[in-house]
């Protein structure tokens, strides 16, 4: 049976918990000898991504990728820090803020699957769905 | 006297015993014949009380076969009326159905269109009001 990039990143986080700078990177090479091994050198990427999210939920730490028609000022994103740590009961949060002007305004915040649309599109497009039922 | 005697023997004898017997004949003969022509006669009354009753039958007969049919065609110009109701009924309810169909389609695409007008105009008013202030505002509000 092969081995998920689920059960490597897993496997990963726990093997490097609590080592030294030196032993991290023993581990990690011989990590990636594995996965040349056993052929799964493509896996790379998303074993990354999932180390990254297994790292963050032990941590407590919660990504939040948000969407705004302009760069966040840091009063907002403080703002936001706050509420995202309260409603995730979060140890800390990482803001990714990236723009997109065809939202027109507001944010559209994505936490993990969990969307919360606040843009002033996704305002017209409920509108829209009212208007239409 | 003798001669008398003997004259009557003679005739008795030769005479009045064959005529007595073509007579007896003759009466058995005609009653006979009577007796035939009366059971002729109760056989032809028979025949016409037969007649009668044969006839009595047949016109019963013909009656009830006119009856039921005319009872059977009677029921099927009824059924035939009801099955025309029913495809008509059929027809109706078909029709306001489609009617109905075609009419909430329309609804759903004025409906649509009008909301499509309705948000293009609010996205535009937005756009062109919504500065850096409100939409900072706006967020605010959101995450409140």
């Amino acid at each position: 049976m092969r081995i998920t990039s689920a059960q490597y990143a897993k496997s990963l986080y726990e093997a490097t918990l609590e080592k030294s700078h030196a032993e991290v990177d023993v581990l990690v090479s011989n990590f990636v000898k594995i996965l040349s091994k056993n052929g799964q050198m493509r896996l790379t990427r998303e074993i990354l991504r999932k180390f990254e999210a297994v790292s963050n939920m032990k941590n407590g730490i919660v990504v939040a990728e948000v969407k705004s028609r302009e760069k966040l000022n840091s009063e907002l994103v403080d703002k936001l820090n706050n509420y995202i740590k309260e409603k995730y009961s979060a140890k800390d949060v990482v803001i990714k803020n990236t723009i997109d002007e065809k939202i027109g305004g507001g944010v559209i915040v994505k936490v993990g699957d969990e969307i919360f649309d606040a843009s002033v599109k996704g305002q017209l497009s409920k509108m829209r769905k009212v208007l239409v039922n | 006297m003798v001669n008398f005697a003997i004259v009557l023997f003679v005739l008795y004898r030769f005479a009045y015993k064959p005529v007595l017997k073509t007579l007896n004949s003759r009466t058995n003969k005609i009653e006979k014949g009577l007796e035939d022509a009366d059971a002729a006669g109760k056989k032809l009354s028979e025949i016409i009380e037969k007649e009668k009753e044969v006839l009595a039958v047949a016109k019963k007969e013909a009656r009830e076969i006119i009856k039921s049919a005319e009872e059977q065609a009677k029921a099927n110009a009824v059924s035939i009326v009801l099955e025309a109701r029913n495809q008509s009924e059929k027809l109706l309810v078909s029709a306001k159905s489609q009617i109905e169909q075609e009419k909430n389609k329309m609804l759903a695409e004025v409906k649509g269109e009008i909301a499509n007008l309705v948000v293009l105009a609010t996205e535009k008013i937005i756009g062109e009001k919504l500065d850096k202030e409100k939409d900072k505002e706006l967020i605010e509000k959101a995450i409140k």
